[in-house]
């Protein structure tokens, strides 16, 4: 290994070591699933394969009349 | 005659510009990152706790009765049992949730989990259609069902909560059973690192070596 390539795989594994470790920080705040960043925060597309997640009590919150507090689920429409 | 380009190896496997970059020994860096962040995320996905595990409990449930049926809808939602109150320590910790059924033969519910804080509050919920289906054809008999589905959330705030079950379909089915454990944390920071550099890796390897060049050219052989 040249001193060109031993400088820059140093360099990359410095660097990448520093990202993983960081990134022990978001993984430990549990970034990327529903409810991380508030009760309406979505999933990150990263996450795949899971269930529907339904965020607002029901699409009746804008509504004058709405009761805002019936459950999500695909059965709450107006 | 093809051009080698520095830090590629020539069709002998050496080096033509031992003064080069050699992608390959760069390759390697990311790769093994790479690897190590995949496993590093498997990790994140360990339970390190079960919280509760069993069918809701039936008489506790929010409300006893079934909601009204919405305009549009065919079959009721009834509310199946309350899991809880469970404790969250510290806010932002991870849970896996499982949720299986005994659905009936040839029926479909819709499950959903309704993640309720103290007061009972609505938070969100999630939910998947589950099913049971059997039948005749030319080889015989055939069955098959979805009957379980996984859900790994993040609460946001340390606190009690509830989960309610609810159900949707014709006929409910004739159990359901709740697993919660809590994890580690969240997997998806070093599956975002794991596949990003393991990509790196790939593309530098093919520079330097062209590995998957050379496997698929012997394929078509």
């Amino acid at each position: 290994m040249n001193d060109a390539t031993r400088r820059v795989v140093y360099a990359t594994a410095t660097i990448l070591s520093a990202i993983y470790l960081v990134l022990f920080y978001f993984a430990l705040d549990g970034y990327g699933y529903s409810g991380h960043g508030g009760s309406h925060a979505r999933a990150s597309r990263w996450y795949w394969g899971g269930p529907e997640t339904f965020h607002d009590p029901n699409n009746r919150a804008g509504s004058v009349d709405g009761t805002n507090r019936l459950g999500g689920g695909p059965e709450s429409g107006k | 005659m093809s051009k080698v380009l520095p830090g590629q190896s020539n069709k002998r496997g050496t080096r033509a510009d031992p003064s080069g970059l050699d992608y390959g020994r760069i390759a390697s860096v990311y790769l093994v990152f790479g690897l190590l962040g995949l496993f590093t995320a498997w990790v994140f996905s360990w339970q390190s706790e079960k919280i509760f595990a069993g069918p809701p409990n039936p008489a506790a449930s929010v409300a006893a009765t079934d909601e009204p049926q919405e305009a549009g809808e065919q079959v009721p939602t009834q509310n199946f049992g309350l899991i809880g109150p469970f404790s969250v320590t510290k806010a932002n910790e991870v849970f896996r949730v499982t949720v299986a059924a005994d659905v009936q033969v040839n029926r479909w519910s819709f499950v959903e989990a309704e993640l309720l804080d103290a007061e009972r509050d609505y938070l969100f919920s999630f939910g998947q259609e589950l099913w049971h289906e059997t039948g005749w054809d030319s080889d015989g008999s055939w069955a098959e069902a979805d009957e379980t589905y996984e859900m790994k959330l993040t609460v946001p705030s340390a606190g009690q909560y509830y989960l309610n079950i609810k159900t949707q379909g014709a006929v409910a089915p004739n159990y359901v059973t709740v697993a919660i454990h809590r994890v580690y944390g969240s997997s998806i920071p070093h599956l975002i690192f794991g596949v990003l550099t393991l990509l790196i890796g790939i593309v530098l390897n093919e520079i330097a070596n062209r590995t998957i060049v050379r496997i698929a050219a012997r394929g078509f052989k």
